[in-house]
């Protein structure tokens, strides 16, 4: 043989490349930068017009991702339905999910019906721990199953997100620049990733033309 | 030939088939990454496999003639998307391949 081929790898390396365009990432900036915009809104808008806006850019975050991954990934890429090794993984992910999801509410519920039972913690450390409860836990859960390894690092962002703010509340600054710039700079950290991505995607994957396919059957 | 060297080729133990059309390095690729996923297009496996258009075609259709994979065409405007997965023939073909070509060298000594 002229090369070992390890079909596990084989099958990772396909199923990674369908995550190579950072569509994901940007979807991911998108809506953290809803929170920053949020901070904003909150201080500028009365409701619900803030909240208008808010879910108007959720929704446009949702079209970049399904219309970018219809018409700007798939026609470079390719269209690819994987076997039973993806449909275990997202059964596992699906499980720890809930399982994650019902022990944290466990948690809450506790704190919220017993008062007394609540860690007398310092509020950065205790956002730092819900953060990392709530955002990074679950999201290292996804990346872990779906071996997506830069979805770790927009986890240990988005955890440090509200501890971040609170450290930030300490400068001399407003409260409202401190919530800005603690959210603003995760937004942009996770959206330059994707963009950087996204645009490594486009120059490693230029989109063929329209009839090569039909060109090549032709002869 | 000589009784001595008719003796020495039966001690020889016959070495597992390879099935060339899977052996030759491209097809081998091509029907490997069809053996981990479920199908795909085109455009993916020419993305995966690194070929050209016309060489993924051409390998394309002589795994097809063997009854290794199954192509389906679809033709949507000016745009044709072609499906490819590997048949159950192929799926088998491909696993006895692995076990031939392990056992093979297996037994060429170091």
């Amino acid at each position: 043989m002229s090369k070992d081929i390890d079909l596990k790898e084989l099958e990772k390396k396909a199923w990674r490349s369908t995550l190579e365009d950072g569509i994901f990432e940007i979807y991911f900036g998108i809506l953290h930068l809803n929170i920053t915009i949020g901070v904003i809104l909150d201080e500028i808008l009365p409701s619900p017009y803030n909240l208008i806006v808010m879910f108007s850019i959720i929704g446009l975050g949702l079209m970049f991702f399904l219309f970018g991954k219809k018409f700007i990934s798939e026609p470079r890429l390719g269209k690819v339905k994987f076997g039973r090794t993806r449909i275990v993984r997202k059964v596992k992910t699906i499980a720890v999910l809930t399982v994650n999801f019902l022990a944290l509410l466990i948690i809450f519920l506790i704190g919220v019906l017993n008062p007394q039972l609540r860690l007398q913690l310092p509020k950065s450390l205790f956002d730092l721990i819900m953060g990392l409860l709530f955002f990074t836990l679950p999201l290292c859960f996804i990346a872990y199953f779906l071996q997506f390894r830069r979805l770790y690092i927009i986890a240990i962002l988005l955890g440090l997100g509200f501890s971040l703010d609170e450290l930030f509340k300490l400068l001399p600054i407003p409260d409202l620049v401190s919530s800005i710039l603690a959210f603003g700079m995760i937004s942009v950290i996770i959206l330059s990733m994707g963009v950087v991505v996204f645009i490594r995607f486009l120059k490693k994957y230029p989109r063929p033309k329209d009839n090569q396919e039909l060109e090549v059957k032709d002869g | 030939m000589g009784k001595k060297e008719e003796k020495t080729n039966s001690e020889i133990p016959s070495l597992p088939p390879i099935d060339k059309l899977i052996h030759e390095p491209a097809r081998l690729d091509i029907i490997a990454m069809l053996y981990v996923i479920k199908e795909s297009d085109f455009i993916f496996l020419k993305n995966q496999t690194g070929m050209t258009w016309g060489n993924l075609s051409s390998h394309l259709s002589k795994l097809e003639d063997a009854g290794y994979v199954n192509v389906e065409k679809e033709i949507s405007g000016k745009k044709t998307k072609t499906r490819v997965s590997l048949t159950n023939e192929g799926r088998i073909a491909f696993r006895e391949y692995r076990q031939n070509i392990n056992e093979f060298l297996k037994r060429i000594p170091e």
